[in-house]
């Protein structure tokens, strides 16, 4: 079973994406509210799957994956984020996220990916 | 005031299109945006969620709503409960969406800052001087919100 850590300052956004993780059937492990905690959290509890905003305060979502990755590579980070542009999405798919989900956030969207990364239907 | 007709001409269609997008795409509602109009008037609502812009465009974009509008779109959106400080966030994520949707007309170089939400007023003075200010209204539900813009 794939763990996920969410990492959103948007409490609204936490909320969604737990329910919406959860009601396809995954297991939420924690969650951070700013880049900082999001490098904490991601060491200690080791995710498999990481949801990821961009736009935090005190470490951005671009430079919370290029630290992830130096720690531990194998995790699948999808960005969520309302920066809608190709250089964006480019950009991060190439520091080492697996998969780029413009806003507005559709269960849709997220299932497709996470079925890709867990190789089932979920 | 010297207004650039074209070149609010794509302004104005880069944020229509990004509301259009959220509206359609996010909550399933009838909806209605009113034709843009000049203002300067301080902005008085429940709600004021602003982003910062800066780049190759500086200013703000905001979102004014009142509380009731704000829960009925947490609603559809999200299907939680409207509590307090979720109501308080959907105000910041709507502007942060659709400001940051319209990277796809203004490019990369188009940077916004994190959402921060107020309560009551906004004084129209901290927009840059001598640029135009737009609002879109947008009805849905018997509900009114609007999306100022200041960019120049």
């Amino acid at each position: 079973m794939e763990n996920v850590l969410i990492v959103d300052d948007s409490k609204l956004m936490r909320t969604a994406i737990q329910k919406m993780v959860e009601r396809l059937g995954l297991t939420v492990v924690g969650v951070a509210v700013d880049g900082v905690e999001a490098i904490e959290k991601y060491k200690e509890l080791k995710p498999d799957i990481v949801t990821l905003d961009l736009t935090m305060p005190e470490l951005d979502g671009e430079k919370c994956i290029l630290e992830m990755m130096k720690y531990k590579s194998d995790s699948k980070i999808i960005v969520v984020s309302a920066l809608k542009d190709d250089k964006t999405r480019n950009e991060l798919i190439e520091k080492g996220a697996f998969a780029y989900i413009p806003k507005p956030l559709r269960e849709e969207s997220l299932r497709e990916i996470l079925n890709q990364i867990t190789g089932a239907e979920v | 005031m010297e207004i650039d007709f074209q070149l609010d001409e794509v302004l104005l269609n880069a944020f229509t299109d990004s509301i259009l997008n959220y509206f359609q795409e996010a909550i399933d509602m009838d909806f209605e945006m009113g034709t843009p109009y000049l203002s300067r008037e301080d902005i008085l609502s429940d709600y004021i969620g602003i982003i910062g812009v800066s780049g190759n465009k500086k200013g703000y974009v905001i979102i004014a709503s009142n509380r009731s509008a704000l829960e009925k779109i947490v609603k559809c959106v999200f299907d939680v409960d409207p509590e307090d400080d979720l109501v308080t966030d959907m105000a910041g994520e709507l502007v942060n969406t659709i400001a940051g949707n319209t990277r796809k007309y203004f490019g990369h170089e188009f940077v916004i800052s994190a959402p921060i939400v107020i309560s009551g007023k906004f004084e129209s003075l901290r927009f840059p001087k001598g640029i135009p200010i737009f609002v879109i209204p947008i009805r849905f539900d018997n509900e009114m919100i609007q999306l100022i813009i200041g960019l120049e």
